[in-house]
């Protein structure tokens, strides 16, 4: 499993929070990054639009039930979990599975709540600026 | 299922969650209290909506650690949702489990028997505080803030508190509605 990237989305599909967890990654400008997060928000929101009502749902964990959960490409995929308050955990990875990532998700999701949600400081739905979150996040890599 | 809430609860407090020293934490709060009510000249009205205040935020925040811990999905009903919260919930964050009583698909109340926030205290004796204080508000605005984030919008108040000479301790959750525009897409 080789995770390179990962971004946060608000519940209003807003980025606030961006990790490269590899090096001599191609970069992204940052207004690049908004538009990547807020279009797979909006894509995942189509998705669980035009899901058929009697479609069977394999049951993960994932509070991502009828929306987008993997785009793949050639060379990597993108994962996307998000939890029951609508918080967005998106994963940029090679050589890995969705129940392999749902692990994965699980971890960051345990992070984010300890690390983020417990500083004081942090404005909910605020960019996440927080040294402890990157060391400890870039652990579960 | 409340089987299974009984043993999930028993592994995450065994397991997985923080723990601190029980009158470090009673402590803490209870200097917290009657600072605010000095600095609020004993206004007591004004010190319940500032601790209903204080426990909104917490609760907006400790919700997220809930799900993280728990893995529990959204609840179909209201009487889930206050099976949860009383075994689930009060376990992992207080260790105790408070009784679910008058359950309906609109209310819950929760009696606690023990209450961990309130171990050493005795209400001041200025003719007040016995009839104004809500000395553990607190918790009324945890269970709000906790609650709205999975799109519960729920009027929480204390009915009756042993500080106060009543025999029980009782919170009332009281459903106003549910934000169904604001439930997350990609749910089912």
């Amino acid at each position: 499993m080789q995770i390179y990237t990962l971004y946060i989305l608000n519940k209003s599909g807003g980025l606030v929070y961006h990790n490269d967890f590899q090096p001599g990654l191609l970069q992204l400008t940052t207004n690049e990054s908004l538009v990547m997060a807020s279009t797979i928000h909006s894509i995942h929101a189509i998705s669980s639009k035009i899901t058929p009502a009697n479609a069977k749902t394999n049951d993960l964990y994932n509070n991502n039930k009828s929306g987008l959960r993997i785009i793949e490409t050639e060379n990597f995929q993108i994962y996307v979990y998000q939890t029951i308050t609508g918080v967005k955990f998106i994963g940029f990875a090679n050589d890995t599975n969705l129940a392999e990532m749902e692990v994965w998700f699980k971890k960051v999701y345990l992070c984010y709540s300890d690390y983020v949600m417990k500083n004081p400081f942090q404005q909910l739905d605020m960019p996440i600026k927080n040294d402890n979150f990157d060391r400890i996040v870039r652990q579960t890599v | 299922m409340s089987k299974s809430l009984k043993t999930l609860s028993d592994d995450l407090w065994k397991n997985r969650v923080e723990k601190v020293n029980s009158e470090l934490f009673t402590l803490t709060y209870g200097s917290l209290v009657a600072q605010l009510c000095r600095d609020l000249n004993y206004n007591y009205a004004e010190v319940n909506a500032h601790l209903e205040k204080m426990g909104y935020n917490i609760g907006l925040r400790l919700v997220e650690e809930f799900f993280a811990q728990t893995n529990l999905g959204r609840c179909q009903t209201f009487r889930e949702t206050a099976e949860v919260v009383a075994k689930v919930g009060f376990r992992m964050f207080l260790n105790v489990v408070p009784q679910v009583v008058g359950v309906d698909e609109k209310q819950f109340s929760l009696v606690l028997d023990e209450n961990p926030l309130a171990e050493f205290v005795e209400l001041p004796d200025d003719g007040k505080a016995f009839k104004e204080l809500w000395y553990s508000n607190v918790l009324v605005g945890v269970l709000k803030g906790a609650l709205e984030m999975v799109q519960l919008e729920v009027n929480a108040f204390f009915v009756s508190d042993v500080l106060r000479g009543d025999d029980t301790t009782e919170l009332k959750v009281k459903l106003v509605q549910v934000l169904k525009d604001e439930i997350p897409v990609g749910e089912d």
